[in-house]
């Protein structure tokens, strides 16, 4: 590409999008699409359904360099299967279906990687067991009780590997991927941990690579005009229990790179880690160190890295100063699969950033089909009920309540042709989100990424926006027949009736007062509430200086919070030593103090200056009564319906925006 | 050093830890049994195991020999340094479990599940397994 023909982002993310060569091959930037996530959109026999297709459609159309398709797992048996609806390479009965795929790919001007997954240790998903170097328990209660892998199955699972990547290359696919990455078979063999054999496959770090580099010799003999990446991790974070040392990974990096490996995607943790490796707990960039130690050690291999690092003038730095050769990322890509295509346009503000929610695991690991808190056409391409699509009667609409539902609702329904009026009662947009993500322990900038996305974008297609714009039925008398349709996007509030009667005014305040900086927090400060909400605000007050405790109806605390998040609430509240007090109820809030009836029926009290209310609940649902005679059409959406939390409400403002 | 650890730790110790917090096993069926061990002596066959096992009315503890874990006959196995099992073990810790449950989420304390999560559950394993958060610890985070 000519300097004249460069898109402005190109000139300013000029490393991300300099042109490369990889072997033989062209590569258009230095972006590869990791495949981070099996979507489990296909048959429990591996075969791929129109929904996947649909979806890889947008994957090749993402405009990365390099396109790794999800691992498909190479054994009749699946054993190497760890997810429901993993596709299969098993049998050239498959092989149509990935050539569909490589096609994509290719017509959008990737080049195209085929994953080989075999999951080993978190395999077996439909067995009553998984294969592992040896019988070495799961610490997991989510996966299968392991067996030894035998010899004769080794030399079988790497033939599988090896005629899987013949398959993949049949199909089209340029070249392959086998993968260590968070304890998959590879990484089980590599491992201290889980490699307990004493025969030439274990013991040295030489013998535990010895399966690596078999299979990598295996699969080179086999494909041998085609590249083969290898995912190794830099550091496991499972040393403390008798897993590998960061040396030790480097170490199996070099035997890698010996056998001739094409390329080393580096990649961290396992999934029995006891930190965080991914989540937005995690500061972007963290990782970064492993990349540059695999680089130093192996200057002449590729590298490819992207652990913890969604921003791409991050990704042009690292690449700039030679960190590694290719920034790989997938989930900021879930996000918003146009993020390169804005980014080569100079239009990262209108970036739909990837917040680190991990919905997409936590769906994956309750065995169901992996969806996007932030992109919720994510997995529905194939739905035309899920597109975008011009109105047939473009209509005057008012959206009130300028939070996520209420947004994401405008911001669809005015893509389609309609024209939004949003009625926000506060000064600002975003809902109560703004002011809980000014409280969120983890990375801020995430949650609050969200609500400059939305005005960035409103401001683009010209939404008008009225802040300080209370609607009643008095407003709706006074603009009647102005619209066609109103949609009730007003969220949710904290049930002050359920709660008893304070004392004394001012002692009972409502979470958002707290969480939108209207009132001053308390010193000592019993919160209601274990969920996100109470959660939340507990967790930032106490590193604020104030007293905290927790009180909660349910039986277990942040019942309410992301399946691979909640652990991450547990850990700070125990690690900010707030005493939770849970199946307890608070039956007095009085001057100085309030009384609970905590889990054992017992009666206690505990001073305070301030009780938080973060529970229950219920949906701002009063106009929907209200205007039911004003307009044409009024529609409920988001936490006014129902208070179901963040990714609930875009879903459902975008479903609704769809479809007005 | 780890028979030495454990036989250091007296049974009726362990009884009592076991006897003082009789609701985190309510619903385990009997026949169930959950094994403990230092991680400083970890090698079958020499190693020792504190097994808790559920009885008709009770939990009893006993100790056991560590056969490795192709053969070892229990549902649960912690592991931890020898610190932390007297921590656990020890009298005046008013909240053994809250405090493997911490540790086990920090990793201070590694827990093997040896059964499946299934059988587990056929077992009367739920409220136990929800006590200790271990339901709540997902993966790829």
């Amino acid at each position: 590409m000519s300097q004249t023909t460069k898109k402005p982002g190109e000139e300013q993310l000029r490393h991300l999008f300099a042109p490369t060569k990889w072997g033989r091959f062209n590569i258009k930037n230095r972006i590869k699409y990791g495949a981070c996530c099996v979507s489990n959109y296909n048959t429990r026999d591996g075969f791929i359904t129109e929904r996947e297709l649909s979806r890889t459609k947008v994957i090749a159309g993402t405009g990365c360099g390099i396109i790794t398709n999800q691992g498909a797992y190479p054994d009749p048996l699946g054993e190497g299967k760890a997810y429901f609806s993993q596709v299969a390479l098993f049998d050239d009965k498959f092989i149509p279906q990935f050539e569909k795929i490589a096609g994509y790919i290719h017509e959008a001007g990737g080049v195209a990687i085929q994953q080989i997954l075999h999951a080993g240790r978190y395999g077996g998903i439909d067995l009553g067991y998984c294969i592992q170097p040896s019988v070495v328990p799961q610490t997991l209660p989510h996966f299968r009780p392991p067996r030894e892998i035998t010899k004769e199955q080794i030399r079988d699972t790497i033939r599988q590997h090896a005629e899987a990547a013949k398959r993949a290359i049949k199909a089209g696919f340029d070249g392959t991927e086998i993968t260590s990455f968070m304890g998959y078979l590879l990484a089980s063999f590599n491992s201290k941990f889980t490699n307990r054999r004493t025969d030439e496959y274990g013991g040295s770090v030489e013998n535990r690579g010895r399966f690596m580099r078999e299979m990598i010799d295996c699969i080179k003999q086999a494909t041998p005009d085609h590249p083969l990446v290898v995912r190794l991790n830099g550091a496991e974070l499972m040393d403390r229990w008798g897993g590998n040392d960061e040396a030790e990974c480097l170490t199996l990096m070099q035997q890698a790179a010996d056998c001739g490996v094409d390329m080393i995607s580096v990649t961290v943790g396992w999934q029995e880690a006891p930190e965080s490796s991914i989540g937005r707990d995690v500061p972007p960039g963290h990782w970064n160190r492993l990349a540059v130690a695999a680089k130093k050690l192996l200057p002449q291999v590729p590298i490819a890295f992207g652990g913890r690092l969604p921003d791409p003038i991050m990704a042009d730095r690292s690449l700039a100063e030679g960190q590694f050769d290719f920034w790989e990322v997938c989930r900021p890509l879930l996000a918003d699969p146009d993020l390169v295509h804005k980014a080569a346009e100079g239009r990262l503000a209108e970036v739909r950033q990837c917040i680190g929610s991990l919905n997409c695991l936590s769906r994956l690991f309750r065995d169901l089909p992996y969806t996007c808190t932030m992109n919720p056409a994510l997995g529905h391409e194939v739905e035309p009920e899920y597109r975008v699509t011009p109105a047939a009667v473009p209509k005057k609409i008012m959206i009130i309540g300028a939070g996520p539902a209420g947004m994401e609702c405008a911001i669809t329904a005015a893509r389609r042709g309609h024209r939004i009026t949003v009625f926000e009662r506060s000064d600002r947009i975003g809902g109560s989100l703004a002011g809980y993500a000014a409280h969120d322990l983890a990375h801020k900038d995430d949650l609050a990424s969200v609500v400059s996305y939305y005005g960035v974008i409103a401001k683009k297609l010209g939404l008008d926006v009225r802040l300080n714009a209370e609607v009643d039925p008095k407003l709706m008398r006074g603009i009647l027949h102005q619209f066609d349709a109103a949609v009730v996007a007003t969220g949710a509030r904290i049930d002050m009736h359920a709660l008893p009667v304070p004392e004394e005014p001012g002692l009972l305040v409502d979470a958002r007062d707290i969480a939108l900086a209207r009132v001053r927090p308390g010193r000592k400060i019993v919160v209601i509430g274990g969920g996100k909400i109470g959660l939340t605000l507990a967790e930032s007050l106490k590193t604020s200086g104030s007293e905290v405790i927790v009180v909660a109806a349910e039986k277990r605390i942040a019942g309410d919070v992301m399946p691979s998040w909640k652990w991450r609430h547990a850990a700070w509240i125990e690690e900010l030593e707030i005493p939770t007090y849970t199946n307890s109820r608070v039956t007095r809030i009085g001057k100085g103090g309030v009384t609970i009836i905590d889990g054992k029926g017992q009666e206690q009290q505990f001073e305070a200056d301030m009780v938080i209310a973060a529970w229950p609940s219920r949906g701002n649902q009063e106009l929907v009564a209200e205007l039911e005679w004003s307009i044409d059409e009024l529609h409920g959406c988001g936490d006014a319906m129902v208070p179901r939390g963040l990714t609930q409400a875009i879903h459902d403002g975008y479903r609704l925006g769809c479809r007005l | 050093m780890l028979r030495k650890q454990l036989g250091d730790l007296d049974l009726a110790g362990w009884q009592s830890v076991l006897d003082r917090h009789p609701m985190i096993f309510v619903g385990m069926q009997p026949g169930s049994r959950i094994g403990l061990m230092s991680k400083d002596d970890f090698d079958p066959p020499t190693a020792t195991m504190v097994v808790w096992e559920a009885t008709e009315t009770a939990m009893r503890a006993k100790y056991e020999p560590f056969p490795g874990f192709d053969q070892v006959k229990i549902d649960l196995l912690f592991i931890a340094d020898d610190a932390t099992i007297c921590r656990v073990h020890d009298g005046t810790n008013p909240t053994p479990f809250a405090e493997i449950k911490a540790k086990v989420r920090r990793r201070d304390i590694l827990l093997y599940v040896v059964k499946p999560r299934q059988q587990l559950l056929d077992w009367g394993y739920e409220e136990f397994l929800d006590s200790l958060g271990l339901v709540f610890m997902g993966a790829c985070r």
